[in-house]
């Protein structure tokens, strides 16, 4: 605070007031608070941008490891169809058949 | 283009801004006529140069997307214009300042310099309705860019038409014929403010372009995993 009084003392002992020392200064301030306006609209846009990937990043590590459950379901199912055997927990085979090779659900629907 | 890439444009700008302002006011000497007022000189005039400069660039851009059809050129052309306007309220407030402290008035009608550039900022205003009217962004590219050249070419004719028109209350700055040439150190700072202003408005345009090039970036990876905006959103920024 003292180096704030300390300097509006010194502006207002320095500049002139007769030759429009004050309008100097408004001037130059106009143009300084427009830019730091605009810096701040450009942060404020940079901050959205990186919470939107942030999400987008969210998004898309759900679906790749949706990805991946469905392909390692897959691929156990077909190893038990390989060697004969019988897979009664395999969430993904269907109507029994151990060996059925289930696509990967679509992915689109991980965005809710 | 990052913005790690965009840092050392922006120390250069700050550079160049505290050093040119820092001449203004302690290096360059009083006017004789003006006094103290003149100092908005450094400030005011580099900025209405640049901002028309701006609104010509912007034209060259939309020269080029009528050429090409690029959208990058339309993208280009649309920040360059957003730029130059920026740059264009600055001049009418900074003006409008000095004109309050030398003439004892804000604004004169009788001016033709600052109606004409009054006009010429009312007629970019124009600019962000027009593409915002136009749905289809091949369309709305095409208007906006005959636009941008044909305000483009009419900026630099009105400056020359208003600059050889008989002087009433507005100076006319960098006229040695006139007014008689500057003194080195008045010449050496308003360069230097003028290149500040000038670096001010290219790291703005590129900051800008590469806000909204991470932008359609961004949009476009969110339309591939399918996510909710996979319609495009009315708007007046080109989408490229």
């Amino acid at each position: 605070m003292s180096f704030i009084s300390s300097a509006t003392t010194v502006l207002a002992t320095d500049i002139p007031s007769d030759t429009g020392g004050p309008y100097v200064v408004a001037a130059y301030l106009v143009f300084l608070v427009l830019l730091a306006v605009y810096v701040a609209i450009m942060a404020q846009r940079l901050l959205k941008i990186g919470k939107k990937a942030d999400e987008l990043a969210a998004r898309l590590d759900h679906v790749q490891n949706a990805g991946a459950g469905a392909v390692q379901g897959d691929t156990h199912g077909a190893h038990a169809h390989a060697v004969g055997g019988t897979v009664t927990s395999d969430p993904l085979a269907k109507g029994g058949d151990a060996g059925a090779v289930t696509p990967a659900q679509p992915t689109a629907g991980a965005s809710s | 283009m990052t913005v790690r890439a965009l840092r050392p444009l922006t120390i250069l700008t700050v550079i160049l801004l505290a050093v040119g302002f820092g001449m203004a006011f302690f290096y360059a000497p009083l006017d004789v006529d003006q006094g103290f007022r003149q100092k908005i000189f450094y400030l005011h005039v580099p900025l209405g140069i640049v901002g028309l400069c701006g609104f010509v660039l912007g034209g060259i851009h939309g020269l080029i997307n009528l050429r090409t059809g690029s959208p990058e050129s339309d993208l280009r052309s649309y920040v360059t214009i957003h730029i130059a306007q920026i740059f264009s309220v600055m001049v009418l407030i900074t003006g409008s300042i000095w004109g309050r402290t030398a003439w004892g008035h804000w604004w004169s009608w009788n001016e033709p310099f600052l109606v004409s550039f009054l006009i010429v900022f009312l007629m970019y205003c124009t600019y962000q309705p027009l593409r915002l009217s136009i749905d289809d962004p091949r369309r709305q590219a095409r208007a906006a860019s005959v636009f941008a050249v044909v305000a483009g070419v009419f900026v630099p004719i009105n400056f020359a038409v208003v600059r050889l028109a008989a002087q009433q209350l507005h100076p006319r700055t960098l006229n040695s014929a006139a007014e008689g040439d500057m003194p080195g150190s008045v010449l050496l700072t308003f360069l230097l403010c003028f290149l500040a202003i000038a670096v001010l408005y290219a790291t703005m345009v590129r900051y800008e372009l590469l806000s909204k090039s991470t932008t359609f970036r961004l949009r476009a990876l969110e339309r591939r995993v399918g996510g909710d905006d996979l319609i495009p959103r009315r708007s007046s920024v080109p989408q490229a």
